[in-house]
């Protein structure tokens, strides 16, 4: 991550008059927050009938990205805020000149938040982004490895299934600003023809990018992935550097096929899209784990969040032990729980939680014991 | 004492139990039901909070005669009274931890009063509302200053308790503030100062920064101003601990607000800590302002019994609680303002009294006029 500046901390310190300062200037326009990286939505195109393409104008004070990296975005629905993770899909080149990313957001069955995203982002709307993190970067990790020279010829193969294309959009359209001689075997994975996301997209890189080589798989007509199928579409794959994107078991595959077909671990980068619906429940004993203090505790029986934090030598603050003050509020970022009250499951969007009520019916992580 | 036990024992364990469940329904349901409403109608509030502050600290600061000194000092004392009890408290109890939103949330949010934001959630959101009317627990009641019980004994000092009470109010923040030093305890011995360093250390900290920006540095900013800039925030601030006060007293201390004994709440069930709640708190009416500026505590039974839902909806939920309370028969205590704050005051002057009894009562019996009112209607 980038190091903060005087002035960002100076703001982050919430206190009066930063939070007055920031009032006034974001009710001129919520992109001048001090406090908050914000955007506006200034367009929507619908990619395919289950996937849109926000185009986002960034503040001023929006750092950067490289391709392949992802934001996370700050969501309310229902007065709720989500927090989800998405890859940006376009070039660092529409950032320079105009200050805007593309979001691909392809709606996730079962999700709070993709699902009805078009209801609730509309262009106009303004939203808070996060700097963009993450080390899904092409040749990124190669800097340390190769010389510059060495690194500008290192031939890639990029696998993409499903919404999994999205970062990868965005190393190729950075190709086809730096390199577009570069070497790249792009294999695309869609359901059908009608899933098949950045369609046109794809056509224009082949014809900008003259040694890109372009397979793409409909797993309605020909199956899953095979290693056959891999190697006949990339047969010098142990010689390339792997950029891999897709749901999980899609991944797993492919990565299972290349190291059999002897590409070093250190070569092959791949992006976990998680999914943020826990299990509902599981059986048998779960595990908390506190990942400020880095405990863990296993629980067989109904014992309350705040209970398994004592037994694991935590001495978190509390009240009443009852559901009434929410002095033992914790921060729940995975897993399920029940209220021990109403023997109800507590909302998986809810991450303040009151501990002394919380049973934990799935492994689940505390963030700030 | 006589009272408060025949009332709690009205209802059998298997009613309070019944009670209790249709209490627990009330809730899931708000709870189920809350949404952009409620996310809406808060972040309303703080932007009429803010601006109001801006607006009222502009208008001290620019302030050309008293007219317009006086609309910033009522803009200023507006914003402090809204963020106080309206947004304050009722974030700081839990009620929009749902929303996820930073800065919205009970266990860091921080408050515009003297009395540190720690210390407020462990004396009011654990100890009070935990241990509401339960004499000998619920250290609010009478704030350790006065008295409003019989199970107090009597003191000659309390004959002069209407001094105490108004010097309370005027600087409520500070008895707020001050209030986890437990003076009392200090005073028999049983709490060490020693003990409470690190609270004074807190407190210190935070009415520093709260006196450094109402009486340093905002009226620095005015240069040769500087003292109307004082001036007003030091009155604004007083209104706010006035208004704070009065609308806190009008929610337990009215007259037929019950008190508890710790034996008889001793493994209370669900359905008796929500009976309490009724019992030990009383309500106001009033128009929809007056609401909004009391941070609905004029729903102070509907408070009590749902501490972490947002406030606005405890006018929507009293008729399902009354509905619910007249049903088990127990009393829903509730007036116009203006009358249950004189029931408060009535309460105060009548406990300054000794007991009925006491050598010294005779001496009082004799005076005519209003104290002669103020005999307990427990007798009846």
């Amino acid at each position: 991550m980038q190091t903060q500046s005087n002035s960002t901390t100076y703001w982050n310190n919430a206190g009066p008059v930063q939070d007055t300062l920031d009032f006034i200037l974001t009710s001129i326009d919520p992109l001048m927050s001090r406090q908050r990286l914000m955007a506006r939505v200034i367009n929507c195109i619908q990619e395919t009938d289950d996937t849109l393409t926000y185009t986002l104008q960034v503040c001023s004070r929006w750092q950067g990205f490289k391709p392949g990296q992802f934001v996370t975005i700050s969501a309310e629905i229902n007065g709720i805020t989500y927090k989800r993770n998405y890859s940006i899909s376009s070039s660092p080149e529409l950032l320079r000149n105009k200050r805007q990313i593309t979001l691909t957001i392809r709606a996730q069955r079962g999700g709070k938040v993709s699902p009805n995203i078009g209801q609730w982002l509309k262009v106009d709307d303004t939203l808070e982004i996060s700097a963009a993190m993450g080390d899904f970067i092409c040749l990124e990790a190669e800097k340390q490895l190769y010389t510059e020279a060495q690194r500008a010829y290192s031939p890639v193969a990029l696998i993409a299934a499903g919404s999994g294309i999205t970062p990868i959009k965005a190393m190729l359209e950075s190709f086809c600003e730096n390199r577009p001689d570069h070497d790249i075997c792009l294999i695309v994975h869609a359901a059908n023809p009608a899933q098949l996301i950045f369609a046109n997209d794809l056509k224009r890189f082949t014809q900008s990018l003259p040694n890109l080589k372009l397979s793409v798989h409909f797993s309605d007509k020909e199956g899953f992935v095979t290693q056959n199928q891999l190697l006949k579409d990339c047969p010098d794959l142990k010689d390339r550097v792997l950029y891999i994107c897709g749901p999980a078991p899609f991944m797993a595959k492919i990565n299972d096929f290349a190291e059999a077909a002897g590409v070093p671990d250190f070569r092959r980068h791949q992006e976990a899209f998680s999914s943020p619906v826990a299990p509902r429940k599981s059986a048998g004993p779960v595990t908390v784990t506190f990942t400020k203090t880095g405990k863990t505790v296993t629980s067989a029986n109904a014992v309350s969040l705040l209970e398994l934090a004592e037994r694991s030598g935590l001495k978190p603050k509390f009240g009443c032990r009852n559901g009434i003050c929410h002095e033992c509020t914790c921060q729940r970022t995975q897993g399920s729980l029940v209220n021990a009250l109403t023997g109800n499951p507590i909302p998986d969007e809810q991450t303040q939680v009151q501990s002394c009520i919380s049973i934990p019916t799935s492994d689940v992580t505390i963030t700030n014991w | 004492m006589d009272m408060q036990t025949r009332a709690l024992n009205q209802l059998t364990p298997s009613e309070l139990d019944r009670f209790g469940e249709e209490m627990d329904q009330l809730r899931e349901a708000v709870l189920a039901d809350l949404g952009q409403r409620d996310a809406d109608y808060i972040r309303s509030i703080v932007r009429l909070q803010r601006w109001s502050e801006i607006g009222g600290r502009g208008l001290i600061h620019f302030s050309l005669g008293p007219l317009s000194w006086g609309a910033g000092v009522a803009a200023l004392s507006v914003s402090k009274i809204l963020e106080n009890m309206e947004v304050g408290h009722n974030v700081m109890h839990g009620q929009y931890d749902w929303m996820n939103d930073p800065k919205l949330q009970s266990q860091s949010y921080e408050w515009d009063t003297v009395c540190d934001g720690d210390s407020w959630r462990k004396t009011h959101n654990y100890e009070h509302h935990t241990y509401t009317n339960i004499l000998g627990k619920d250290r609010d009641y009478g704030y350790a200053v006065l008295r409003l019980s019989d199970d107090i004994p009597w003191k000659p000092r309390h004959l002069v308790q209407f001094v105490n009470y108004s010097v309370l109010s005027l600087f409520f923040q500070w008895g707020v503030g001050l209030h986890e030093l437990e003076t009392e305890k200090l005073r028999d011995g049983s709490v060490t100062l020693e003990e409470k360093k690190p609270f004074l250390k807190r407190f210190a900290r935070k009415a520093t920064r709260q006196l450094a920006k109402d009486y340093v540095i905002f009226p620095a900013l005015a240069g040769p101003f500087a003292l109307k800039v004082l001036a007003g925030n030091a009155v604004a601030n007083g209104a706010r601990n006035l208004w704070a006060s009065t609308i806190i007293f009008c929610g337990h201390f009215t007259e037929d607000a019950q008190t508890f004994s710790e034996e008889e709440c001793e493994n209370e069930s669900r359905g008796m800590w929500y009976y309490r709640q009724i019992l030990g708190s009383s309500n106001f009416t009033g128009g929809r302002w007056l609401h909004i500026m009391s941070g609905h505590l004029s729903y102070q039974v509907e408070h009590h019994l749902f501490p972490d839902i947002p406030a606005h909806r405890y006018p929507e939920m009293s008729n399902r609680v009354q509905a619910i309370c007249e049903k088990y028969n127990i009393p829903y205590n509730t007036g116009p303002f203006g009358k249950q704050y004189l029931t408060v005051l009535k309460r105060v002057a009548r406990y300054s009294l000794p007991p009925e009894g006491h050598p010294l009562r005779e001496r009082f019996e004799g005076v005519k006029g209003w104290f002669g009112k103020l005999k307990p209607r427990s007798a009846t």
